[in-house]
């Protein structure tokens, strides 16, 4: 719950009259704007992407261009919800979903039965799986330049 | 050759949803998609593809689940991508994931 308050707060810092009055739907507002997720948190999830698929033994996608975007996508929820939810997922409600955590990654699935349908971590069996564990932070600007 | 993409078929909004998805001639391809979700972006081409490949049989269609929660939310959308075959407003078949090509047109054949 601290974190999602300081996630919040921190957005609602340029928006103001956005976020007063309407007050415990604020979160929506914050979660489905359209921006570049924070370079500290997609750092942050690149150095867990590759510590957990090196503890998992798993593999990232031979296309990292959807590495990239998942490592993104999770970069994004870390700043608007102060928790990494599965972007792969729709949900009617995100910030309640991540104080809940079953889908904050590695989720649940992914923990007990190395499932990650977001084809982030994928075994060696999985026919996209590359030969890679890591990703530099280059690759993941270069891959997601054009979206 | 040439590479289709996701522009090939177009973003249905809250507003046209009831028109070009529910009330449609023949039978509809929905695709429900998020920015930030890695296969989707395998799954683009593939749709692209299947909408050159069906024109005039089938229509194709994509819903951002971020912009159309509520329209997500109606159809129990969870896994994204999944993709849902319509005919008169009826859903017929839902298939989820960054599935091969041949598992979509299996299920576009059973409806056409």
């Amino acid at each position: 719950m601290t974190l999602q308050a300081q996630a919040s707060s921190s957005f609602a810092v340029g928006i103001p009259s956005l976020t007063s009055p309407l007050g415990g739907s604020r979160h929506r507002l914050v979660v489905r704007a359209k921006v570049e997720p924070s370079d500290k948190s997609v750092e942050i999830m690149r150095k867990f992407s590759e510590q957990y698929a090196r503890k998992s033994g798993t593999y990232f996608c031979v296309d990292k261009g959807v590495t990239s975007v998942v490592i993104k996508g999770l970069a994004d929820h870390k700043d608007s919800l102060g928790a990494p939810l599965c972007p792969c997922r729709h949900y009617d409600d995100k910030p309640a979903e991540a104080g809940q955590g079953f889908w904050n990654c590695p989720c649940v699935p992914m923990r007990e039965r190395k499932e990650c349908h977001c084809m982030l971590f994928l075994t060696p069996d999985n026919d996209f799986a590359g030969k890679e564990q890591a990703i530099s932070l280059e690759e993941i600007k270069e891959s997601t330049a054009n979206m | 050759m040439f590479s289709a993409d996701s522009s090939f078929y177009p973003t249905v909004t809250g507003a046209t949803w009831q028109s070009l998805a529910l009330k449609a001639e023949g039978p509809v391809l929905v695709e429900f998609w998020a920015p930030w979700c890695g296969p989707c972006r395998m799954i683009h081409p593939v749709i692209g593809e299947l909408t050159m490949q069906y024109a005039g049989k089938l229509k194709c269609f994509k819903v951002n689940t971020d912009d159309r929660p509520s329209i997500a939310t109606q159809y129990g959308i969870r896994s994204i991508p999944t993709i849902m075959i319509f005919i008169n407003g009826e859903k017929k078949d839902a298939v989820i994931g960054a599935v091969p090509k041949t598992t979509l047109t299996a299920s576009i054949e059973k409806v056409l």
